[in-house]
């Protein structure tokens, strides 16, 4: 993870000398003690030098800042300098009193040297709130797109039960066609649900973190579950009907709605409204903003590599339900 | 077997417990050690989930087995 700027503790910020603490998220405060600079950013690229009092840790500094009396804005931020971690910064909702504001003023300001971290080598960059929890996204979001793949098979499958009435004369072969494809829609309709149930709880426990509940108001959540109790009617749909014929047309009409359903609901509905999932709502032309490079390098293969295990766990599926139905028949 | 199921119980058990953990660490700071306790919970989860599917399928075939 690429050092960051975990939080700011101050009192009320007023004109004169304020102390505060600053805490970042894996910086090397301590070590590069030599090159530390701690600055005050008040609006419009005017920066205050603090003076370090005290580094507690590598990861904590009591620092000292003069304000003079007109400031350009009251909306603060903080930024600490070392050579190793360029410079990381917290945007703190600070409460602030006794300030003239002056959009022009440059009063007391002192120079700023950006830094960039050239030693970080391969790592995530920081986001507040969610920080290692970024990691998730390897497992969560791969759920989401294994079921993505499963389902279309299902779908594809569930056209070709029904398409295959014209192309077989005989009873027998047609019979056989239709319910080997429904059969293998319903596998792979099983075995999407199953990606479908973990994203569903990754994608809580996750939410738990960084949200602050389990469950929000997001589209992309109630557009999840919805999918899921379409997919779980599919199941008990089948469980229904007895005659196997009927039952495999039944099954693959309704599954064709539902697949229909799953994307409007987790594809088209998600891009109309704002929800808390980052890169969903509004053009999706902007979504290569979204995921820094580093992370696209993990996050590729995981996806290829639960698509092939939901693929594998599928025809596992197929073949047992395939024996099962077999075994049925002849007894 | 027997001893194979008694160890995926506790393999499961020792799993839940670092889950349960995670919580009540969660309720106390909550973003303390960068939230990767999510991450452990997140990936046991799909383990499990993955790993309980794999078994009923073999559940299944032990049975298909039988018959046969």
């Amino acid at each position: 993870m690429i050092p960051g700027g975990f939080g700011v503790q101050t009192d009320t910020l007023k004109p004169g000398k304020n102390e505060f603490t600053f805490t970042g998220y894996n910086t090397h405060f301590l070590s590069e003690k030599a090159s530390l600079q701690v600055l005050v950013n008040a609006g419009s690229k005017v920066y205050y030098c603090a003076e370090v009092t005290a580094v507690l840790s590598d990861n904590v500094l009591k620092a000292a800042v003069v304000l003079p009396d007109t400031l350009p804005s009251n909306e603060f931020s903080f930024y600490a300098n070392t050579d190793i971690d360029g410079t990381v910064f917290v945007e703190a909702p600070t409460i602030s009193e006794g300030f003239v504001l002056d959009k022009a003023t440059t009063k007391g300001a002192c120079d700023y040297r950006v830094k960039t971290n050239e030693h970080a080598g391969f790592g995530f960059p920081f986001q507040p709130i969610i920080i290692e929890s970024i990691r998730n996204l390897m497992w969560h979001v791969p759920m989401w797109f294994t079921m993505f793949v499963l389902m279309i098979m299902s779908f594809i499958f569930s056209i070709m039960a029904l398409g295959s009435t014209k192309k077989h004369e005989t009873l027998d072969v047609h019979f056989d066609n239709i319910w080997k494809h429904d059969l293998r829609a319903s596998s792979s309709a099983a075995t999407g649900l199953l990606f479908c149930i973990l994203g569903l709880i990754t994608g809580s426990v996750w939410a738990r973190f960084t949200w602050g509940a389990w469950w929000v108001n997001d589209p992309q959540l109630n557009g999840a579950l919805v999918v899921f109790m379409v997919y779980a009617a599919y199941f008990i749909l089948r469980k229904s009907v007895t005659d196997e014929e009927k039952r495999a047309r039944l099954a693959a009409i309704f599954n064709i709605f539902a697949f229909v359903l799953m994307v409007v609901l987790l594809m088209v509905m998600p891009r109309f409204t704002d929800g808390l999932h980052p890169g969903k709502s509004g053009n999706p032309a902007f979504s290569k903003y979204d995921l820094d490079s580093s992370l696209r390098t993990v996050f590729y293969p995981a996806c290829a590599g639960f698509i092939l295990l939901g693929y594998w766990l599928y025809s596992l599926n197929f073949r047992i339900n395939k024996l099962e139905s077999e075994n049925e028949t002849i007894l | 077997m027997k001893l194979f199921c008694k160890g995926l119980l506790i393999a499961a058990l020792s799993s839940l417990s670092v889950a349960a953990r995670a919580q009540s660490a969660m309720d106390e700071s909550f973003h303390a050690n960068g939230n990767i306790r999510s991450v452990v919970a997140v990936v046991s989860i799909v383990l499990i989930g993955i790993f309980t599917y794999i078994f009923y399928l073999e559940r299944r075939l032990r049975k298909l087995e039988k018959k046969q």
